[in-house]
């Protein structure tokens, strides 16, 4: 329940199978930094594949706080999502090269939308190549595992995949 | 005309975000672009935040000053630390994303139009910009 409220502080949700984290607050390092273990635990618990950090109501990034963002793009790698920045201000993008601090490391992006359209291929894969990996998933175990759904199909052998691969297409 | 000196003791990281707000007033007081207003504000929260990192505990003076007709924005960092062991080095381009914190200061110094740094070992550092409008 506590992080509950932690998390509502920076009001992070999701979106179009992305985690969109709004950052409005400037500066306060303890709070980039619970933002960056909020973000990192939301990865985790949700799975999700993209994270948009929006900081478009940003008016000033110094040094930590552009580490912070690249670490935690680092470490969402880690865990299998990827980070997109996006709504960087012309003024922000402006101190950051002068300040020598570059995101080399993490894509960025215009805006939101623009995030989403950078995270789309990875967060909604085609569809092919998961059937195929699911059909051989389906072959061995032979309905051993109660409860996964698609093992017990897996039982009746080739009509019931089929019947699967109707369902998705 | 306000030509009132802020002293912001830098005692925590609150106090980081707070010098910073104080430059960008008084940056807008002088007259600066509010482009000129946010970079002038990242320039004190990166001294401030050198301060506390390296020092601990020091002071951030801001004050608009004038000459020649011309109005400008004067930042003091000054801390009691153990002061900066070599110059060369923390003023070089150094900073990189992923080799942890870099002092910044080469880029306060693009940023700014003077930059004038004094350190003495055991004794602490003082560093002062000016930018004009």
């Amino acid at each position: 329940m506590e992080e509950e409220i932690e998390l509502s502080r920076v009001a992070m949700h999701i979106s179009r199978g992305c985690l969109i984290v709004p950052i409005q607050i400037e500066l306060y390092d303890e709070i980039i930094l619970r933002i960056q273990k909020d973000i990192l635990e939301r990865v985790k618990d949700t799975g999700v594949k993209g994270v948009i950090i929006d900081v478009s109501g940003v008016e000033i990034i110094d040094s930590f706080f552009a580490q912070a963002i690249c670490d935690t793009a680092r470490m969402t790698y880690m865990l299998g999502a990827t980070t997109v920045l996006a709504g960087l201000k012309p003024e922000v993008a402006a101190s950051l090269v002068d300040l020598d601090i570059d995101f080399r490391d993490i894509q960025t992006a215009m805006d939101i939308e623009a995030g989403f359209q950078r995270l789309e291929p990875l967060v909604r894969p085609k569809e092919e190549p998961e059937e195929i990996e699911e059909y051989e998933e389906i072959e061995e175990p032979e309905g051993e595992f109660d409860e996964d759904q698609e093992v017990q199909i897996g039982e009746d052998g080739e009509i019931e995949e089929e019947d699967n691969y109707k369902d998705e297409e | 005309m306000k030509n009132k000196e802020k002293n912001i003791k830098i005692h925590g990281e609150a106090d980081i975000a707070e010098a910073s707000f104080e430059g960008k007033l008084s940056a807008e007081t002088a007259g600066f672009r509010q482009s000129e207003q946010y970079m002038i504000a990242t320039v004190i929260s990166e001294l401030a935040r050198n301060t506390f990192l390296y020092a601990l505990r020091g002071e951030i003076r801001i004050k608009i000053i004038e000459s020649n007709n011309k109005k400008g924005i004067e930042i003091v960092a000054q801390d009691e630390g153990f002061g900066i062991k070599d110059i060369g080095q923390a003023m070089k381009d150094n900073f990189s994303t992923s080799n942890g914190l870099g002092l910044g200061l080469p880029g306060v110094k693009r940023i700014m139009d003077e930059f004038v740094i004094e350190t003495k070992a055991e004794v602490g550092t003082k560093i002062t910009v000016r930018k004009w409008v």
